[in-house]
């Protein structure tokens, strides 16, 4: 009686194997590096404007700012969606070159349960996305702040009087 | 089994946020308008309204990546069984 025996991949499919997951690893080193450069980018944004505040004729920097925040919170996310996404094509290669499920006795990586497991929520894609969504409603409440200044102004003025 | 991340709900949620976050950029300028603190035209209404179109562009952008994500789920799945190394 014939024993199955385990699935070994073959030196041409060992090879692929390494080369994609390289190609996987760069994408994903380079989604945080990309991120990096988004919150630097916003950071010296509000840099600018905390610098300005309190000095006449701030009105069109809330604006511009803002505008210019709100395009490049959209444009983060675009990126990181396609980020994403060739993450999810180099995973989707790897689990092809990796035994098929029903296999026993073999070392899976992007597959199997424990994959599918780690794989769930909250996941690193929805995570990624909290700082550019929470960015941009901030370049948002910037560019509605010349329009509430009166409103916002009783408000500091009634907390002020509260304080007093 | 899937070997990647669903994407599709996160960039649902995209959608509906630059939706809403137009919608609020178009109408924030018109309450003080009506009072006459503030002009619609030339300006900061232009403004105003650049950024909420720009916020509708980016809804429409990321409602289109979410009816792509679901097909490319649904293509992955269909690739994914059949394996290289299946016997």
């Amino acid at each position: 009686m014939d024993v199955p025996q385990p699935h070994k991949m073959t030196d041409d499919q060992k090879a692929m194997y390494t080369g994609i997951c390289m190609s996987r690893n760069t994408e994903v080193t380079l989604r945080w590096s990309r991120s990096q450069m988004f919150i630097a980018i916003n950071a010296v944004g509000f840099s600018f404007l905390a610098t300005q505040i309190g000095k006449p004729g701030i009105q069109p920097y809330y604006l511009i700012l803002g505008v210019a925040g709100l395009s490049l919170g959209f444009f983060w996310l675009a990126i990181n969606l396609k980020t994403q996404q060739w993450i999810d094509h180099w995973q989707s290669c790897l689990k092809t070159v990796e035994p098929p499920d029903k296999d026993l006795l073999v070392f899976r990586v992007f597959s199997g349960k424990s994959w599918e497991s780690i794989n769930s929520f909250p996941t690193f894609h929805l995570l990624l996305n909290v700082l550019p969504i929470a960015f941009t409603g901030l370049w948002i409440v910037t560019l509605s702040i010349p329009y509430y200044e009166g409103w916002i102004e009783s408000l500091s003025n009634l907390f002020k009087g509260g304080a007093q | 089994m899937k070997s990647y991340e669903r994407m599709s709900p996160t960039t649902l949620f995209n959608a509906i946020f630059f939706c809403v976050a137009g919608v609020f950029i178009l109408i924030v300028p018109i309450p003080s308008a009506l009072k006459g603190e503030a002009s619609l035209w030339p300006w900061p209404g232009i403004l105003s309204f650049f950024a909420g179109f720009v916020a509708l562009g980016a809804s429409a952008f990321f409602f289109g990546a979410y009816r792509i994500e679901k097909r490319l789920e649904k293509e992955r799945e269909e690739n994914e069984a059949h394996s290289f190394t299946k016997k």
